[in-house]
């Protein structure tokens, strides 16, 4: 099992999606396997793709902020109710892309678009290689899981043990317009696996 | 792979602009300018909503029926929709008088849309309609004055202007301040089948980009004429009815990005 590990870094980032009807967008504080996956194939195309990651512990990065935004009226041009978008700036974060056929020939460095409100200019994340874990067996330990990885995924990121899971649910696309929810391992699960699943490295 | 055209932004600010809070108690207008990450940003969701409207005024502008009072038949696609879900009663208004569709776009239609497909509008090709993206990608603008320099700013520049606090909120970027962000319109999206400036193949149950199909608009006039004339004539951010406030001047300019 072999991995690349890329450096995410983002100016702005929404990884959360609007409740129904709601005028709060909340984000979310890590990057789930169905974002960054699917911000890859976006990319690459609909290859085998799989990837998760992690938001690095740091307190000069990854601060919440909220921008709030009044849709308009077109009928006497004052606006409507506001709606509030939480997000992180200065976002740093760590990718996991397990290495295959497809995924080695990737460049060190490129752009993707990920999380919500991409065509009001968040999302934009660049990312850099920065080191292959090539052993076969990567470090392992047991801890607190630090992403959201789908059930059927656990196997790929070399998960080997659930000792005490939260389960959630990802929204898995199956096109550009349809998909299901998947039950998921959310962060905060105990699990055994590798050492960079964990919260601050399994220990 | 994506292939994309990109344009720089520059909005110059024709006025102060005061920053940050929902609404400007003077003016009643909307503050486009606001503090993100440390920094003095005019934010996507505004200037995306700032093109919207010039695109939804261009089409009503151009294709509206003045004489007889309504959007002609066969001009159909390219009347705007209010992309919201449910409508104000002055909106309400505006629908009857059709110089705007009803249904906000969307895809792919449902069983409450009846026996009727819907297309979606140029403004929503472009910027995106519920359940499909469009094709821009409309930026946060940046200023080069950081949120550190505003304070000072301020008590030079403020004084008179706005009312004059040590609060905050009560903040200003002076005239001639100068955003800059980058535009992103995809050109072609291998992976997905997209080509910009022709109808979208879909899948699922709608009447899709019905306005491409009438043979009026190429590639390059929707790039000329619903893209970069449109965002030069933002003439304010922020604020519809304000009076000497939120004015901007912009420009644009394309990237050429060297080949490799
Ligand atoms: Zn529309
Ligand atoms: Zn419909």
């Amino acid at each position: 099992m072999e991995f690349i590990k890329y450096r995410l870094t983002s100016d702005m980032l929404c990884m959360g999606e609007r409740i129904k009807k709601g005028t709060f967008r909340p984000t979310i504080r890590t990057i789930p396997y169905t974002q960054i996956t699917g911000a890859l194939k976006a990319v690459f195309g609909d290859n085998d793709i799989h990837a998760v990651g992690h938001l690095v512990e740091d307190k000069k990065h990854n601060k919440v902020d909220y921008l709030t935004y009044s849709p308009r009226d077109r009928g006497i041009e004052t606006s409507k109710l506001p709606l509030t978008i939480e997000f992180l700036t200065g976002v740093l974060g760590s990718i996991y892309i397990v290495k295959n056929e497809v995924t080695k020939d990737f460049a060190e460095e490129f752009e993707i678009r990920m999380g919500a409100m991409k065509s009001r200019g968040f999302g934009l994340c660049t990312l850099k290689k920065l080191t292959e874990l090539n052993d076969s067996r990567p470090e392992r330990d047991r801890g607190v899981l630090n992403t959201r990885i789908p059930e059927e995924h656990l196997e790929t990121f070399g998960v080997s043990g659930v000792i005490k899971p939260v389960y959630g649910f990802l929204f898995k696309p199956l096109s550009d317009t349809s998909g299901v929810y998947v039950r998921s391992l959310f962060e905060g699960s105990e699990i055994a696996g590798p050492k960079f699943l964990l919260e601050h490295g399994g220990k | 792979m994506i292939e994309e055209e990109k344009y720089e932004i520059v909005v110059k600010t024709k006025e102060p602009f005061r920053v940050g809070g929902t609404k400007d108690p003077l003016s009643g207008a909307e503050n486009p300018v606001t503090v993100v990450g440390g920094r003095v940003v005019i934010p996507g969701p505004s200037l995306k909503g700032a093109l919207r409207a010039e695109v939804e005024r261009y089409l009503v502008e151009m294709y509206y029926d003045k004489a007889n009072e309504g959007w002609p038949a066969e001009k159909r696609p390219l009347q705007p929709c209010i992309p919201a879900p449910s409508l104000s009663p002055d909106e309400k208004e505006l629908v009857k008088k059709q110089r705007y569709r009803g249904d906000a776009c969307h895809y792919p239609c449902k069983q409450k849309c009846g026996n009727e497909d819907h297309m979606i509008c140029p403004a929503c090709y472009l910027l995106g309609a519920q359940g499909l993206n469009g094709f821009l990608r409309v930026p946060f603008l940046y200023s080069e004055v950081s949120a550190g320099e505003l304070y000072s700013t301020r008590i030079d520049r403020a004084k008179g202007v706005v009312a004059e606090s040590a609060n905050r909120r009560f903040q200003v970027v002076p005239d001639s301040s100068v955003f800059k962000g980058v535009l992103t319109i995809v050109k072609n999206d291998f992976v997905r089948g997209l080509e910009f400036g022709k109808p979208r193949v879909l899948r699922e149950r709608t009447a899709g980009d019905r306005w491409l199909e009438l043979g009026e608009w190429n590639t390059k006039q929707i790039i000329d004429k619903l893209v970069l004339e449109r965002l030069k004539n933002i003439k304010l951010l922020g604020g519809f009815k304000s009076k000497g406030f939120g004015g901007v001047e912009i420009t644009v300019t394309r990237i050429t990005v060297p080949q490799g």
